[in-house]
Order: structure tokens, then C-alpha cells, then sequence
């Protein structure tokens, strides 16, 4: 909303400079988006809230000021000459709910012509152009009370006027040039014949004032806000009255208003006023506010004088009754926004200045938060993969359809109607799909290799919608070493896998991975385990982000992850280790979690550590087949371990690995 | 015979600098120390052929002599093993200006970081850490939060919604109505999350950003303990010399409702130019209010018996603060040249 100061200055003594006029908007609550010079004149540009249609207007702004700085506001006065004839045009309003009061006044033989230069300055400085002076008055109203009317050619229209909802099919040319469809959902002006205007939007071309224009109908009205919202945006058109109608109009200024714009135009234009209003409709006021000083006191949380709040709500224009304690309040016509008693504890808390209430801490008698399991255990896994090497990326949850079809998801998407890119219309169901993007960005912008993981969510729709919170971690191209020690080595399945072996580690999880299908991985290259998925990326999915290098990836569901701290405790051994490795071929086809496997059914609790410390085919090996060196670690709680009882034990495996899995010991 | 001990002792100490070699310190320990035929051994041999007078004299300045040859073998041998070592250290560090050995570990996100720090204050304040879905009801996302069908404040251009009649929630409000469902006053929460708007991503927009809320409710609760809650938060967070200044404004789901200001964490008001405050001197930081009483109700808690306060923050806006970063878009585009700086 654009104010003059110059213009504000007809209704109250302003006499602050750029800076205290600033600080006075930001207090009222309407910052100024911008600050215009304009001669000796200063256009601030209010954002006004959407609950303060009141302050869309000179008048409106001035008044609240009047009450922030105790200074009289110089009320609008003129004084209004009829004519001898009655005005006649008859007024029917057929939707009492949604257009209450319809106010009407004929002016005859006026001499539409320019406005003068008075007129055509301000509307300037509103950025408004001028058309005629009689157009240009009902806008120097709306600009000066805040009321929106609306002028017609009174030869134009037939019959008399009609407040009704549009007949499906109807059309009407407006003001703009536009012809548009209106449907039974519109509240409309019409005359006995068509439409004329859309009620508290925009009015018709045909029966517009111009130049030749001789009999003016003014129209001020009240129209239902969430009728002309809904209007207003089913035609995608904002227009200056639809604006004010939408926020709540001045239910009791319409006669007012009318009166005003007819003694304007006789002024500018000539011509005579007709005696008397048209009225259809009338408004009653029924609002009361009933509260207490002890209730706005305990509110805001500091005492306020009683005389301070007395004073300011009456100068804001509402009745005041006092009795002991209590108050009751009716609030001016024009303050829509006032309706409950909190609403009068932030009229007092503006009028005081937030900035006087002193600020005070809650107290505190029962502490919340005091255990956060689920934000520790998130910052424990984000730490320890950065510790890994990974950098923690957060992606927007939209993916392509061709992409999600790879996502393994449960459920059917959940598509966004109304996409931001309509490429991208569906919810993640898996985040190494969105992490994909960040890969391929990378690579783009020159960087060799990317590891990266989320926290994050996934989305699907199972008869509701569903929502759950996943870890994904991706590693592509080349990874850097440690300095000059050792140079960049290549992203790898095993380097992934191993990342998410370590991590589950952490958390005490011991994996049983088995080799499944997964419409993200390649077929043979992937493992599960309890929602747990990894795996090789296919490659029809890296040519969707048009990415060139391997990508390996995981995706694990939170819940996977225990939320308590393990509270298990070994004492430390009194006993020392016994070592033993062992050499084994076995064919190719033998899996290294076969030979696990076929460890854990021997069931040998003197087994501590088992790992696999080389792999190994080619010259010495029979071809077909592979060597796999095993480091086993032997250790007792209670007693030392003789070499014999060791080499049972490993005597016991290696007969085993041979029956299961035709090992055979390398000499 | 005085001059022939100085010739050895002269002998003694040149011969110990040119130790270079276990052999040298070998044949050192030959010709001056060995107890057959060592050069001080064979002084003392002759001590019995002096006139007696100068018996005691000689002896002691042989005595001298010898003390000093050991202590240099002792020298020598440990400059010897010394230089080994060295050697040894020359071959493993050919040049201690070198960089070490190591691999960075990579900062976590700034919004993560900034969360993090966030989430620490509230807690330390006795404060809770709430969830709540991402894919949420209109009625949680508006109605419940006295925000219409309609109501100009109901922002639906800004709105995404989904085919199957929910939308993605466009701020973390909604878990005030589903916490206060779930708990009974009092209540203390902050509830971190990603909320969604749909706007076209520019260097001050993005179409997914994360928002902090806060809500208290519980007997008694008025402006000024949002006032102070907040001026806590936000002096402990940019620092005890930061100025905050509240405003009146206007949420459907707060009454009264306040914006929040702080005193530019740059320039401190002091820079016309500020590229941050662009030289306003105040930085809009998160709106707030008391808690409308049609929202208390419609988290099933009587406005008459309770009262509350709520405020909402954008992470991405202080995060941007927090660096100086100028464009929001970086938190999502995970270019690890950006993430990589967030140390």
C-alpha cells in the first residue's frame, strides 16, 4: 500500500522526519518495503497485513497514527447539496449472505472531462494512470477511506440493478478489456437484461463511464470477502477493490462513501446529486468484546494502567464500558480483525511498544528433552560416515518417474500435482536416486569422484501416506588417498560395503547378508539384510543422470539402528591369544560367506577373531580355482590354550572347509 | 717424562675427533686403552722406572689422562650410535617440511551444524525435540491453524500439493496441533524439519528449505516470556552484544504476533553498504506470537486455563548468516567445493 506523506498530512499534524516515520510504520506493524522520493512528497510503501483491510487508505493510516502518537485526527468533512428530485432506480439485492448492503446515488448532468491536475498527481503517486475524472474520483476515494465503489453509466444500464449469482454460461467484456466466462460460483452485478460487473472485482466495459457519459450510478456495496477471494482468484485477477472487499470491508461506510464521491464528482464534474440514497440491504453490528484488565495484564505479562488501556482503545474508535475488573468493548465498524479478547491484548501490546514490555524466562519446573535418543543416535551415524570420509549432502525429495521406477519402493508414488519441474513430479521412494543428482553435478563441475550420504526421508503412498526416515550413502569415481602417501584409488564395492560394515559395527550390528534383486542394482551385485539394501548401481539408472563412472551405493532404514546406548561390557582377557593361518584353494564358485557359514555351524567358542587376509588366483593355483588365507584367533576366558587344543580346533575346520566346500590345504 | 704424556693426550683428543666409524672407535680404544699394549697402559708400566719423587706426580697425571680417554670412547660410542639413529631418521624423514600424512575428514552439513547448535540452547532450556510428517493434511497444515479455506493468508500458490489429496507441509506449525494432541501441557518443544514451497529456486528461494518451531504452552504463559525466551536464544546464539527487536505483525495462528529483528551480525548497523543488512542495520530473523486460542482448541487444550507462545525460524536464513553464503541454492546443489569449506 503506497502512502503520501503530503496526503496524509490533510488528516493529522505529521511532523517526523524520514527516519521517525519508519520506526512509526515498523511499530504499527507495516514495514516499508521501499521509500520513494517524489518532489517535496515521500511515497512509503507499506506492507500492511492481511488482517488490517482498515489501514489500506490515507485515512485509514492517519487514524492509526492518531492513536500511536495522541495527536487529533481532522475528520473528513463536506457538505452535500441535493438536487430537488428524488433519485429512482430500483435495487434488488438475491443474495442477502453474500452482498448484505447495496448503497446507491445518481448524479445527473455531469460534464465528464480530464481530471484536474490535484487528482491526476495523487493517483500518480498511487501509480495509478488517470482516465476521467469521474473514474478517477471513485479511485481518489478508495485511496483516501479505503472503500472500493463503483461508477456506472446510469444510460447504460436497464431496468434497475440486480445482485445475483451468475447463470453458468454468462459472459461479460471488463474493464480491462477481457472477456470472461462467469460461472453460478460468482456474485454479479446486473441490470435486467446481462451482467454489468463482477461484484467487488471489476466492473464491465459496456456500461463504464466515459467522456460521453451524462447520468453516474454510484455503487457502494459490502460484498462477502471469501466470494470475491474465491472470484478474485478463479479469474487470477487482483484488482484495488478485490484487494480490500477480500480482507473485510467497512460494513457502516458505505453510505458515507457514496455521499462523499457524489459531492466529489459534483464538485469536479458538475451536474446535480438526486435526493435521497438507494438502499437495499443494512448491516447490523453485534460484536462485543468481553474481557478484563487482569486478563490483558496477565497476557502481555507486565501491569498496564487501566487509564492507559482505557484511552487508547477509545481513541482507536471502540465503545468502552468499564465495570470494576471487567471491560467490554465494542469495537469501531471498521476494525474487522477485533473480535476476541487476545485480539485487544495485542492492541494495547502495539500501542505500549513491544519494545517496552521487558522480557522474562518461563519458569521452568519440569525440564523436557532431558533424553533425545533419536537426535544422538542421527548425530553419532552422521559423524562417524564423516569420519569415513563421506560428506553429509541434503537433496529435494523429487524424482522423474523413470528414475522411481528403479527405486525399489514400496507402495505407489505420491506425485505432486503441481511440480516446481514437471519432470520431476514424484516423491522420493529411495534417497540414492536424489543423491544421484548431487554425483552427477559433481562430476560435471570437474570434481574426479564424490562420497557422499543423507539423512533423510522416503515417501509412498499404501492406502495412506506413508513416511520413512533412511540413511543412503553413495560413493562414484576417484577417492583421494592420504596426501603424497598413497595416491587416489577408485570408488569400489568393497570400499562401500565396507563403509556400511563399519558403521553397523558401531552400533553393535552384526549383518546376514544374503545376494537379492534389487531394481537399483545390478542383478548378482547386491546384498540385503533386513531392509538394509547395496549394491552395484545399474547402469540404465546412471545414464538417467548421465553419469559415466561406477556408482556404489547403500540405503538403510533408520529403524534399523538401535536408539539406546549398548550397555554390554567383556572384562579384558587375562589370557593371551593363539594365532593360526591358514592357506586354503577352494573352486571358484565358493563364496567367502560359505566358508563363514560353514565357521559359525562348527560352533567353536574359542574361535574369537576370523578374517580373511588375502585372495588369490593365478600362478600356483589350479585354474578354477581361488586361495583364500584366513587369520583365526583363538582365546579362552579361563586358561591358557595348549598348541594342541589349537590344532584340534583348526585341524576340525580345515576338515571341515574340505568336506563342504572341497578346499584344499596349499602346502 | 711430561712432554710425552701432552703428545698423547694431544694424540688422545685428535684421534677421538676423527671417530667416524664403529672401526675407528675400535682401533681408538686399541691404541690408547687396550691393557696390553695401549699407549696409556704403557705409561703406567713405566711409572716404576721413575726416580720415586716423581712417582706419585706422574701416576696422577696418567691417571687424568686415562679418565679422559674413556670419557671420550664413552662420547665417541654414544655420538656413534647417535649418528646411526640419525641416519636412520635421514632415511624416514628426508624433509620435515613435507605435508603430513592425512585424509580430511569432511564437515557435516551447515544445516545440519546450525540445527545442531540450535536444537543444544533449547535443550540446555528445558526444551523437547518433536516430530512430525512431511506429507501432511490440509487441515493440519491451514484449518487447524485458524488459517481457512479462503483466508488471504492461506497461500496456496505457494502450495504443493499431491495427487492424492495431501500436501507437503510449507511450514513445521502443523506439529504444534499433532505435539499438543500427544502431550499435555506443560509443553516445551522445538521441532526441527524440512518444509516445502513452491517456489522456483533463485539465490533467496528454494523449493524445500528447513524451519525450526517453537511451542510452549502451560499455565500463565505471556508476551514477555516470548520476549525473553527469545532474546536468550538469539543473544546466546549470535552473540551477548546482539540487539533484538520485536515488531508487531500478523500469523491467523498467533494473537498478538511479533516479528523478530536482530541487529545486523555483520556490520552491526554501522555500514550503509552492508551487503547483508544492505544498511537497514536489522535482519528479519522469525516470526512468533502468542498462540491463537482457536489453535489451542484445536490441539485439544483450553485457551481459558492455558496460554502458550510459538515462533518459527528459518535454518537456511541463519545458516547464510552464519557464513556469509549469498546463495541459499547451495545448501541443496551439494557441491562438495561447498560442502567441503563448512568446517
Amino acid at each position: 500500500m503506497r502512502v503520501s506523506i503530503n496526503w496524509l498530512r490533510e488528516y493529522i499534524d505529521l511532523r517526523l522526519k524520514r527516519e521517525e516515520l519508519e520506526g512509526l510504520f515498523s511499530s504499527m506493524g507495516f514495514p516499508p518495503e521501499e521509500i520513494i522520493d517524489w518532489g517535496d512528497d515521500l511515497i512509503f510503501d507499506l506492507e500492511v497485513t492481511p488482517n488490517r483491510p482498515d489501514c489500506l487508505s490515507h485515512y485509514g493510516i492517519a487514524r492509526e497514527a492518531s492513536v500511536f502518537l495522541d495527536l487529533p485526527l481532522r475528520k473528513i468533512e463536506f457538505s452535500l447539496k441535493e438536487s430537488d428530485e428524488k433519485a429512482n432506480f430500483p435495487i434488488e439485492i438475491r443474495e442477502r449472505s453474500l452482498c448484505p448492503k447495496y448503497v446507491a446515488r445518481i448524479v445527473e448532468g455531469v460534464e465528464v472531462g480530464p481530471s484536474p491536475d490535484w487528482l491526476v498527481e495523487k493517483l500518480e503517486k498511487m501509480g495509478l494512470q488517470s482516465i476521467n475524472s469521474v473514474v478517477d474520483l471513485s479511485n481518489f476515494l478508495l485511496y483516501t477511506i479505503g472503500h472500493p465503489t463503483h461508477v456506472f453509466d446510469l444510460d447504460k444500464l436497464e431496468g434497475g440493478i440486480i445482485v445475483r449469482r451468475a447463470e453458468q454460461g454468462e459472459k461479460l467484456l471488463c474493464l480491462d478489456g477481457e472477456e470472461r466466462e462467469l460461472s453460478e460460483e460468482d456474485l454479479i452485478i446486473a441490470d435486467h437484461r446481462r451482467p454489468v460487473a463482477i461484484a467487488g472485482v471489476i466492473g464491465g466495459e459496456a456500461s463504464g463511464v466515459d467522456f460521453s457519459t451524462r447520468r453516474v450510478l454510484i455503487e457502494s456495496a459490502y460484498f462477502d470477502p471469501v466470494t470475491v477471494r474465491k472470484t478474485s482468484r478463479r479469474f487470477a485477477l487482483t484488482t484495488d477493490a478485490s484487494y480490500r472487499f477480500e480482507r473485510g470491508a467497512d460494513p457502516m461506510i458505505q453510505e458515507f462513501a457514496a455521499d462523499y464521491l457524489a459531492y466529489l464528482i459534483s464538485q469536479v464534474a458538475g451536474g446535480r446529486v438526486l435526493k435521497g440514497r438507494l438502499v437495499a440491504g443494512g448491516w447490523k453490528e453485534e460484536r462485543k468484546i468481553r474481557t478484563s484488565f487482569s486478563f490483558i495484564n496477565s497476557r502481555i505479562g507486565q501491569e498496564v494502567e487501566r487509564e492507559f488501556i482505557q484511552k487508547k482503545l477509545i481513541s482507536l474508535g471502540a465503545v468502552v464500558r468499564v465495570e470494576g475488573d471487567t471491560l467490554e468493548v465494542i469495537p469501531p465498524s471498521w476494525r474487522r480483525d477485533l473480535s476476541i479478547p487476545e485480539d485487544l491484548v495485542e492492541e494495547v501490546a502495539r500501542f505500549l511498544g513491544y519494545g517496552a514490555i521487558k522480557g522474562k524466562l518461563p519458569p521452568v519446573e519440569m525440564p523436557q528433552g532431558l533424553k533425545t535418543p533419536q537426535r544422538d543416535l542421527l548425530w553419532r551415524i552422521r559423524n562417524y560416515l564423516a569420519g569415513l570420509g563421506y560428506s553429509e549432502a541434503m537433496t529435494y525429495i523429487w524424482t522423474s518417474i523413470q528414475a522411481d521406477e528403479f527405486s525399489g519402493g514400496r507402495g505407489v508414488p505420491l506425485r505432486i500435482k503441481n511440480p516446481v519441474d514437471k519432470e520431476m513430479p514424484l516423491l522420493r521412494r529411495s534417497i540414492i536416486l536424489t543423491l544421484l543428482d548431487s554425483v552427477s553435478l559433481n562430476l560435471r563441475m570437474g570434481r574426479k569422484g564424490a562420497r557422499l550420504f543423507e539423512v533423510g526421508r522416503v515417501y509412498w503412498w499404501e492406502g495412506e501416506a506413508k513416511e520413512e526416515k533412511r540413511l543412503a550413502i553413495v560413493e562414484a569415481g576417484e577417492i583421494k588417498g592420504r596426501t603424497w602417501e598413497e595416491g587416489p584409488r577408485e570408488a569400489s564395492y568393497y570400499s562401500l560395503k565396507g563403509t556400511v560394515e563399519a558403521l553397523l559395527d558401531r552400533f553393535s550390528l552384526r549383518p546376514n547378508f544374503t545376494l537379492a534383486s534389487h531394481p537399483l542394482f545390478e542383478d548378482g551385485f547386491s546384498l540385503s539384510w533386513e531392509g538394509l539394501n547395496l549394491g552395484v548401481v545399474k547402469k540404465q539408472v546412471l545414464e538417467l543422470y548421465e553419469i559415466e563412472v561406477p556408482v556404489f551405493a547403500a540405503e538403510i532404514p533408520l529403524s534399523l539402528f538401535p536408539m539406546e546406548i549398548r550397555r554390554e561390557y567383556e572384562d579384558l582377557a587375562k589370557y593371551p591369544y593363539v594365532r593360526r593361518d591358514i592357506s586354503m584353494t577352494f573352486p571358484e564358485q565358493v563364496k567367502f560367506q560359505d566358508v563363514e557359514r560353514a565357521l559359525a555351524s562348527l560352533s567353536i567358542p574359542i574361535l574369537r577373531n576370523f578374517r580373511l587376509i588375502d585372495l588369490y588366483q593365478g600362478k600356483g593355483i589350479a585354474p578354477g580355482r581361488k586361495s583364500m588365507t584366513f587369520s583365526l584367533e583363538f582365546r579362552a576366558g579361563d586358561r591358557t590354550l595348549t598348541s594342541e587344543e589349537v590344532d584340534q580346533q583348526v585341524k576340525r575346520i580345515i576338515a571341515a572347509l574340505e568336506r563342504e566346500l572341497s578346499g584344499e590345504l596349499r602346502k | 717424562m711430561p712432554d710425552e704424556i701432552e703428545e698423547i693426550q694431544q694424540a688422545l683428543e685428535k684421534a677421538a675427533r676423527e671417530i667416524k666409524t664403529p672401526q675407528d672407535l675400535q682401533r681408538f680404544k686399541e691404541e690408547f686403552l687396550s691393557r696390553k699394549k695401549g699407549r696409556i697402559t704403557s705409561l703406567f708400566k713405566r711409572i716404576g722406572s721413575l726416580p720415586p719423587g716423581e712417582r706419585s706426580s706422574f701416576g696422577k697425571r696418567v691417571n687424568q689422562l686415562r679418565a679422559l680417554a674413556e670419557r671420550l670412547y664413552t662420547e665417541a660410542e654414544e655420538n656413534l650410535r647417535e649418528g646411526r639413529w640419525k641416519q636412520q631418521l635421514q632415511r624416514a624423514i628426508p624433509d620435515p617440511t613435507l605435508p603430513g600424512f592425512y585424509k580430511k575428514i569432511p564437515p557435516l552439513h551447515p544445516i545440519s551444524e546450525i540445527t545442531h547448535l540450535i536444537e543444544e540452547i533449547f535443550l540446555r532450556m528445558g526444551y523437547d525435540i518433536e516430530d512430525g510428517p512431511e506429507v501432511e493434511s490440509e487441515y493440519y497444515n491451514f484449518d487447524a491453524l485458524n488459517i481457512p479455506p479462503h483466508h488471504p493468508a492461506r497461500q496456496e500458490q505457494d502450495t504443493f500439493f499431491l495427487e492424492q489429496g495431501l500436501i507437503l507441509r510449507t511450514h513445521t506449525s502443523p506439529v504444534q496441533i499433532r505435539a499438543m494432541r500427544r502431550r499435555k501441557p506443560p509443553i516445551r518443544i522445538i521441532v526441527p524439519g524440512r518444509v516445502y514451497r513452491r517456489d522456483e529456486a533463485d539465490p533467496t528461494h528454494t523449493p524445500m528449505f528447513y524451519q525450526i518451531e517453537g511451542l510452549v504452552v502451560d499455565r500463565g504463559i505471556s508476551f514477555a516470556h516470548l520476549k525473553g525466551t527469545l532474546e536468550t536464544f538469539l543473544k546466546t546464539l549470535f552473540g551477548e552484544e546482539t540487539k533484538v527487536r520485536f515488531r508487531p505483525s500478523y500469523f491467523p495462528f498467533t494473537e498478538p504476533s511479533a516479528e523478530v529483528d536482530i541487529s545486523c551480525p555483520v556490520c552491526g548497523g554501522t555500514d550503509p553498504h552492508c551487503s547483508v543488512c544492505g544498511g537497514a542495520g536489522w535482519i528479519e530473523i522469525l516470526g512468533s506470537g502468542m498462540v491463537h486460542p482457536q489453535v489451542l482448541r484445536a490441539g485439544g487444550v483450553d485457551p481459558e486455563e492455558y496460554s502458550g507462545f510459538a515462533f518459527g525460524l528459518g535454518v537456511d536464513r541463519i545458516s547464510m548468516l552464519w557464513r556469509g553464503i549469498s546463495d541459499i541454492r547451495n545448501h541443496y546443489w551439494n557441491r562438495l567445493d561447498f560442502l567441503e569449506q563448512m568446517k
